[in-house]
């Protein structure tokens, strides 16, 4: 990643509409992809949405899909491809999911009813956004702007039950630019809810085949203030075993069909060490359920897998002369070729 | 009755030809020379492929190289992940007949299928279609 802009000050939407709206102002003609975010973590369960918008020779198509973990059910999913439009400068909506902004977020609405799914979620914001600008990924340009301090209110429903949140920790982010599915790239990012006040994020920036690393980095926010920003050498990440739980449910689920083997290609466990001066943080990531979402390639006939892998967290350490300890649980997302 | 799964398939491969092409190439490529009798919901027609692309066309009643019986509701399974292929060929919910070779290129086919379905919005709104169609048919009316 080129650059990383964190921005502390007050008054997180209104900037964040601005910086959006002057970021897509000045993007280039051809190919363009913009893919929304949003996770949710609740106590026994996980909300993960995306909608994304891709303009083509073809024109202008959308996607989305939702997956909600709980403990009752494991992994419920449902997915869209067709139509989108963009609500103001930085909402999107597709059939079944809606991202709207509001004066203090967004408002997410999810209607999936053959998979059973409802959700009504107001998202709200409490530390600007961070902002990578211009990283290159394969032959193209990816931008990323994140809000990962974020409380979500109001219901979700799945077949098992209805959920009221209330104050749930939130993430959202939004990734833009020209990068083409099937090239030569991969990443891996992560989000765990605070723990002792702290949010974490990871992203690392890789090759298909995870030889070649662009970027490592680990972001910490203690409420809305950015506390640490280890990058390259400073963090250390380890994977152990592989991920033997329930066959990971496919999105869309025809893809079944291709045969392309039953088995998440996901660690069992993943452990991420960091130190800068007299900072430090270890995180121990055991993760706890996989899906995962297929994406047609731009380069040809196939498809680029997304694997979304929950997981629990045990994360200790100190900033800024700050310990921090304790159990927590977040989403760890790899992309990579076989 | 309207002859709903050959207008499906016909609806179906038209969408996959203009919205995704490559993968409709790939499909009469894999498909060759082939014929495939269909025999579904009380349907029976062929698939062949003619300039490069997948045709549904009559049946004269000659011989072809493949012939599959599908259930909608079985096929729906599939496209629903309800059901591996395997499993339902296996349970005889899905009945393939043909030589080897020929099966391994109708497998071809299917792969280019999902291929294309997947890059056209208008097979998804099919595939609701085929959902409800299967809900009109009674199951396992074919086994």
């Amino acid at each position: 990643m080129s650059s990383v802009e964190p921005r502390r000050s007050a008054g997180t939407a209104p900037r964040f509409a601005r910086y959006l709206a002057a970021s897509r102002a000045d993007r280039a003609p051809g190919e363009w992809k913009e893919w929304c975010h949003v996770v949710v973590v609740g106590t026994t369960w996980l909300l993960l949405a995306n909608i994304s918008r891709r303009r083509s020779a073809s024109g202008t198509a959308g996607g989305a899909s939702v997956l909600i973990w709980t403990r009752e059910g494991g992994c419920t999913g449902a997915c869209w491809e067709g139509a989108s439009r963009r609500i103001g400068p930085d909402g999107l909506a597709t059939e079944g999911i809606q991202l709207a902004p509001t004066s203090s977020g967004f408002h997410l609405s999810i209607h999936a009813p053959r998979a059973q799914l409802r959700a009504e979620l107001e998202l709200r914001f409490a530390a600007e956004p961070l902002v990578a600008r211009g990283a290159p990924l394969g032959s193209g340009v990816f931008e990323w702007m994140a809000l990962p301090v974020a409380a979500a209110h109001g219901w979700f429903r799945t077949g098992h039950g209805h959920v009221a949140v209330s104050g749930a920790p939130a993430y959202h982010d939004q990734n833009w630019g020209n990068w083409r599915w099937g090239e030569d790239l991969g990443w891996q990012w992560g989000y765990l809810a605070p723990i002792a006040g702290c949010t974490v994020v990871l992203s690392r920036m890789l090759d298909r085949r995870r030889l070649r690393e662009a970027d490592r980095r680990l972001l910490v926010w203690h409420g809305d203030t950015l506390v640490g920003d280890f990058q390259g050498p400073q963090v250390q990440i380890a994977a152990r075993g592989r991920y033997r739980g329930p066959p990971a449910p496919l999105f869309p689920p025809s893809l079944r069909l291709l045969d392309r083997g039953g088995d998440a290609d996901v660690p069992g466990q993943i452990t991420v060490t960091a130190r800068s001066g007299a900072d430090a943080l270890s995180l121990d990531l055991a993760i706890t359920g996989v899906a995962v979402l297929g994406v047609p390639d731009d380069t040809g006939l196939d498809v680029t897998l997304i694997q979304e892998a929950t997981c629990r967290a045990s994360v200790r350490g100190e900033l800024a002369g700050d310990p921090i300890a304790g159990e927590t649980a977040g989403l760890y997302e790899l992309v990579h070729g076989a | 009755m309207a002859p709903e799964v050959r207008t499906l398939m016909k609806d179906a491969l038209a969408a996959l030809h203009a919205e995704a092409p490559a993968a409709g190439s790939a499909m009469a490529v894999a498909l060759g020379h082939r014929h495939v009798r269909v025999d579904s919901e009380s349907e029976t027609f062929l698939l062949r492929s003619r300039h490069a692309k997948l045709t549904v066309e009559d049946d004269p009643g000659g011989s072809a190289e493949l012939t599959v019986r599908m259930p909608l509701d079985a096929v729906v399974r599939l496209i629903d992940g309800a059901e591996d292929l395997l499993d339902a060929v296996r349970a005889d919910r899905i009945h393939v007949q043909g030589a080897l070779p020929d099966i391994v290129a109708l497998r071809e086919v299917m792969v280019w299928f999902v291929q294309g379905a997947i890059r056209s919005s208008t097979c998804s709104q099919l595939a609701e279609r085929a959902r409800e169609a299967s809900r009109r048919h009674p199951r396992g009316s074919e086994t």
